[in-house]
């Protein structure tokens, strides 16, 4: 369960400027729930998503995560939680260039050690229907398949809530189906959370909740 | 630690990538490691070559000049009050276990029929050749009472000979030495000498001690070299000689020394120079040094998003800190023994003239030193890479 209360994010790029990027937001997401989250370019749908994945701390407002206040949290903790239960997907896909595909799905086990990560890893892969790829870099595979890559590397700590920022936006609209029919199937059968930006509201209609954001505040 | 080795594999992954990049930037400690291990290493064969110098000169030797040596002071060897007839006389009836040889120089030339050399006269007894270990090759010594009747007779090196004589036999020539015909008695066993500046002892001459006092126009003597018997204690000879010569001098207007000590003393004069030479190369790895961070901060600013990604994939600080420490200390540790390797080629090369030698303890500053410069400058590239903020690091192109 997430809950975000009263959570607003101030961003001062200089000292005579104030943009305000979310104000007073609560909403709460309940364990194994997919939900959307749409609004248009500029909205503050990002900077929520972040703030629910812990990559962005609030300037006031709390933010729970299975209970757990994360607002005392020390870097270190926060870090450990993200790489522990949130997995996050890009709309860049955001694999590391010099790394194998394997490598990179890897990644996540380095910093949180898991057993068998290798084995899992292939398993990811062998799953999404890019097993043969597993020695590729990156830039050998096309959007989709770096897509597939990165949802693998979201899973493989095996974490409770997936975030997925714009994870269609660089894609053509059919791939982007498969991509979004993919984390819907991941959804279902793994029971896990999935919080999904988009600006696209045939991509957010897969989702079972639709919160509406505009200038930064819920509608 | 596991972890570490973790970003050492993916350094050396990113590094190969980099080549060109990599080896240019480690070039400065590749220049620096190089120098100092070099020195390092010439810096021990003179220790060796001056050991061995004085070796070859005849052992078990106290040299009785009439000054003071000591490093880190000018001597006064210009202006020096020399030995006289009577100082030898003291010697020489005083100290019954040790031989005693006077000793003259002049520096001169030497002129055959055709061919002219500037070279160095030393003037002593009989006893000199089997003191310093001078074995003839051709002819003989001058005897005792051709060198007490001071005859113009000489026994010269063999490049003299060389330069003088070319292929012929130069025994019973006459030589002119400062416009007095010389006979030639002998020619000598090469003995080598003549690197660092040193003289070229096969190019000396040697004649009696008073034969040279007459070319100088003066009885002065420049220095004793004495030879106690084996069964003799070396100091015991010293502070006699000390006690019997320090009558009418002052303390500064003698010196006493065995040949450890003379050793010792060159030893420490070069190690002087040595160590500066070194401290100046060592400038050359602090410039390598700002390189690495420069190139560092340069790589931290190229992988930023990568920095971010890797944080919103549960890297802590650390984790990023260790990995950009760890490329560092890649580089410089790669750096380090490539200088290093590069000294010790060098050093082999040099070998076939010159005794360098590179000690066990060179690799380890080697790359004690490397590894510290790349913990030093990889430091404040590594931490702003630690610091960044994850989301902005995601965001940025």
């Amino acid at each position: 369960m997430i809950e975000v209360h009263n959570v607003s994010k101030i961003y001062r790029p200089s000292k005579q400027v104030e943009v305000v990027a979310l104000h007073n937001i609560t909403i709460t997401i309940k364990k194994g729930e997919f939900v959307a989250i749409l609004g248009s370019s500029g909205s503050g749908k990002s900077t929520l998503l972040y703030v629910i994945g812990l990559l962005e701390r609030p300037t006031s407002g709390t933010v729970r995560i299975e209970n757990k206040d994360t607002a005392s949290l020390d870097d270190e903790h926060i870090s450990r939680i993200r790489g522990e239960m949130v997995g996050f997907v890009f709309q860049q896909f955001n694999l590391i260039p010099n790394l194998t595909v394997l490598a990179n799905v890897l990644l996540p086990s380095r910093y949180t050690p898991k057993p068998q990560a290798e084995s899992r890893a292939i398993a990811l892969l062998e799953t999404f229907g890019i097993g043969s790829k597993v020695n590729a870099y990156p830039n050998q595979l096309s959007g989709g398949q770096q897509q597939r890559v990165a949802i693998a590397r979201a899973l493989m700590n095996n974490p409770n809530i997936i975030i997925a920022d714009e994870p269609t936006g660089n894609l053509d609209s059919k791939t982007g189906k498969q991509i979004v029919e993919l984390l819907q199937e991941i959804h279902k059968k793994e029971e896990k959370t999935i919080i999904i930006v988009t600006h696209d509201a045939s991509i957010a209609a897969y989702a079972k909740r639709i919160i509406h954001i505009q200038d930064g505040e819920l509608q | 630690m596991r972890r570490f080795w973790f970003y050492v594999r993916e350094g050396i992954e990113d590094l190969k990538k980099n080549k060109g990049r990599s080896f240019l930037t480690s070039l400065g400690i590749i220049i620096g490691v190089y120098s100092v291990v070099l020195l390092l290493a010439l810096g021990e064969g003179i220790k060796v070559y001056i050991q061995d110098t004085f070796e070859s000169l005849g052992s078990n030797i106290v040299y009785v000049l009439p000054f003071k040596i000591q490093a880190g002071r000018g001597n006064s060897s210009l202006n020096a009050k020399q030995f006289d007839a009577q100082d030898y006389i003291t010697l020489r009836t005083q100290i019954h276990d040790a031989r005693v040889v006077p000793i003259t120089q002049s520096t001169v030339q030497a002129i055959s029929r055709s061919e002219i050399v500037n070279t160095q006269l030393v003037g002593g007894t009989r006893d000199i050749f089997s003191m310093l270990n001078l074995r003839l090759q051709k002819g003989r010594y001058f005897s005792e009472s051709e060198s007490s009747s001071s005859r113009k007779v000489v026994v010269i090196g063999p490049d003299v000979a060389e330069k003088l004589f070319e292929n012929r036999n130069p025994i019973g020539k006459r030589i002119t030495i400062d416009e007095l015909p010389f006979t030639i008695l002998g020619v000598l066993e090469p003995k080598g000498g003549g690197g660092l500046g040193g003289p070229n002892l096969d190019l000396q001459i040697y004649a009696p001690y008073k034969t040279v006092q007459q070319i100088n126009g003066n009885k002065f003597i420049s220095a004793f070299y004495v030879q106690p018997s084996s069964d003799t204690s070396i100091t015991a000879v010293v502070s006699r000689i000390e006690t019997l010569l320090s009558r009418n001098r002052n303390s500064d207007e003698l010196g006493v020394s065995t040949q450890e000590e003379l050793i010792g003393t060159i030893s420490n004069i070069f190690a002087v120079i040595n160590t500066v030479l070194i401290g100046i190369a060592a400038i050359s790895l602090l410039v390598g040094g700002i390189g690495i961070t420069n190139i560092m901060y340069v790589t931290v600013t190229e992988r930023t998003r990568e920095i971010g990604i890797r944080r919103a994939i549960g890297a802590q600080k650390h984790d990023i800190m260790l990995q950009f420490l760890a490329l560092s200390l890649l580089l410089t540790g790669v750096g380090g023994g490539i200088g290093l390797l590069l000294a010790y080629l060098s050093t082999l090369a040099i070998r076939m003239v010159f005794p360098a030698t590179i000690t066990p303890i060179a690799p380890i500053i080697a790359f004690g030193v490397s590894f510290a410069i790349g913990l030093i400058f990889g430091v404040l590239p590594a931490r702003k890479a630690a610091n960044l903020s994850p989301l902005e690091a995601i965001r940025s192109e």
